[in-house]
């Protein structure tokens, strides 16, 4: 199907996938996942960059490069998920909405640091959780309610902060 | 997942897509508090007008990937158990448990009895708590804090696995 049909605006947002150390494996073969990216990118009409790295430091400096031209991040912590402390950080310092992604629902089962500070979490299965996550970022980027930076009303929450249901 | 979109759409090869040509059956369930959308905190719940729109949103999102949507809601955890029982055949579940996230066992444990994938879906970022949902452990996929975007993402995706099982 066309995955346009579910947007409601026509604008093409940009959204950084990051994936962490030890993914690679999971992504394999590497060639087959960035056509599917390209693929579900196409079909919903936004773009969609990619970025994997085994060493956080490089994680560190692609967010620091990239925060300001992507409209949101889809981040897959991979050995991180549990001491990625500086990737936490700076996810949160670049004020986007960043959605905690785990092609496994078994990488979420454990103590995330990264779960209480991200906007949102699309877990599993596979690598249609990529894709589910796409589908749903995207539309919310359209909702100007929500995470839409033109968005003005109280509720939006494009700075990227989730909102504590204790709060 | 390779073939050519059996409505004609060029260039979608590889998404969600009804091109098997089989008709899947979804059930999405709503649980403790979900009647009251709308009338919520619009920083968690957002501008979904109600319950209602929420399921027709779903309905219509199920019908675009190739499948029937039965919705079903309850205040009571007991229905949402004996609706289980009477639907064990669905190709995939889709729960927002609401107020049942932490504490729904008897709801979790009829959904890993269907033996069937299920989703669990919420509108905010539960681990924002601090607390974990009893769903996630046995669930096979997780999406919060995307309001009712979640679900759409969560069909999407449902839909994709269940026609081409994830390998990783």
């Amino acid at each position: 199907m066309d995955l346009k049909t579910l947007r409601t605006t026509d604008q093409r947002w940009e959204i950084a996938v990051l994936s962490g150390p030890n993914t690679t494996r999971q992504l394999q073969p590497a060639d087959e996942f960035e056509r599917e990216l390209r693929t579900w990118g196409d079909s919903l009409g936004i773009a969609v960059r990619h970025y994997q790295s085994n060493h956080e430091g490089k994680l560190l400096e692609y967010v620091h490069a990239n925060a300001g031209q992507v409209n949101g991040f889809l981040v897959n912590p991979g050995g991180l998920v549990r001491v990625g402390e500086s990737l936490r950080h700076v996810l949160k310092d670049a004020k986007k909405p960043a959605i905690e992604l785990h092609l496994s629902q078994e990488e979420l089962r454990g103590e995330s640091i990264f779960a209480p500070s991200v906007t949102g979490i699309f877990a599993g299965p596979g690598r249609h959780a990529v894709l589910g996550a796409l589908v749903a970022l995207s539309l919310a980027l359209d909702d100007l309610d929500f995470l839409n930076p033109e968005g003005t009303s109280e509720i939006n929450r494009s700075h990227g902060n989730p909102r504590s249901l204790y709060g | 997942m390779t073939n050519a979109d059996t409505a004609g759409t060029a260039g979608t090869a590889g998404t969600a897509g009804t091109e098997d040509g089989r008709r899947l059956r979804f059930a999405l369930l709503n649980g403790l508090n979900m009647t009251n959308l709308g009338r919520r905190d619009r920083n968690i719940y957002g501008s979904i007008a109600s319950l209602q729109a929420l399921e027709d949103l779903v309905t219509e999102v199920g019908d675009a990937v190739g499948a029937d949507v039965t919705a079903f809601h309850s205040n009571h955890e007991g229905d949402l158990v004996d609706f289980l029982e009477t639907n064990p055949d669905m190709d995939g579940y889709i729960i927002n448990p609401g107020g049942l996230w932490a504490f729904g066992d008897p709801t979790r444990i009829a959904l890993e009895e269907t033996g069937r994938p299920f989703v669990e879906v919420h509108f905010a970022n539960i681990f924002s708590t601090g607390h974990l949902s009893t769903f996630t452990q046995s669930c096979d996929a997780t999406v919060m804090g995307l309001r009712h975007h979640g679900y759409v993402g969560a069909v999407v995706a449902l839909a994709a696995s269940v026609r081409a099982p994830a390998s990783n």
